[in-house]
């Protein structure tokens, strides 16, 4: 349980740090953005992401001043269930993306050049961390 | 796989939260297990069997290869 509570501590700072991130985020897009006054959809979702960020930190932080919480957050972390349904669905979500991405960038091509380019550099950037995240596994099992 | 789990937790008086709790995984992973549609890992099978006394063999009925 002390290995767990030392996770639940790193997993606070994680998300501290993403909630500054996000902060940051809208201020800057507040302050110079361009679309609708530097208040747009961008905004939004970064707003959403602090949302959940906070959520998160809140919840550890009750969990780890008090132990019948922490040991059901340990059994909901660490049911292999669970772990095997977020391995199942983050491999659909990413064949899913990569179908998506590759669509719309034959499509963008046809529309605008800056659009494909920029969805060429992210479909190469989600290969690239593909290959170097495999190949870090396939050394470590 | 098929499993005895249901069938030893019943005749022990076990109810699915206690033995969930004594696994260290959630009520839901149980009932799944229990309906066979999810799999126990080799160390959730471990500490199943020795939660009930017995093999792995006996609570794990291995029937050939499966189609995920």
């Amino acid at each position: 349980m002390e290995n767990f509570r030392l996770t639940i501590k790193k997993r606070i700072y994680f998300f501290i740090l993403l909630s500054v991130i996000m902060v940051a985020g809208i201020i800057m897009l507040a302050a110079f953005g361009r679309a609708n006054d530097g208040f747009n959809a961008t905004s939004g979702i970064l707003g959403a992401v602090l949302a959940i960020a906070l959520g998160n930190v809140i919840t550890a932080k009750i969990a780890l001043g008090n132990e019948a919480k922490l040991k059901e957050m340990y059994i909901k972390y660490t049911d292999e269930r669970s772990a095997q349904i977020t391995k199942e669905a983050s491999t659909t979500t990413f064949r899913v993306i990569l179908l998506g991405l590759s669509a719309a960038t034959i499509i963008a091509n046809f529309l605008s050049e800056t659009v494909s380019c920029t969805l060429s550099v992210c479909l190469a950037f989600i290969f690239m961390v593909y290959i170097a995240v495999s190949s870090y596994y396939n050394r470590k099992m | 796989m098929k499993n005895k789990i249901q069938e030893l937790r019943k005749a022990r008086k076990v109810t699915q939260q206690e033995l969930a709790d004594a696994l260290s995984v959630t009520r839901q992973t149980i009932i799944s297990l229990e309906n066979g549609k999810y799999n126990a890992s080799l160390t959730l099978a471990h500490k199943a069997a020795q939660f009930f006394g017995v093999t792995i063999e006996e609570l794990f009925i291995f029937e050939g290869e499966e189609n995920l």
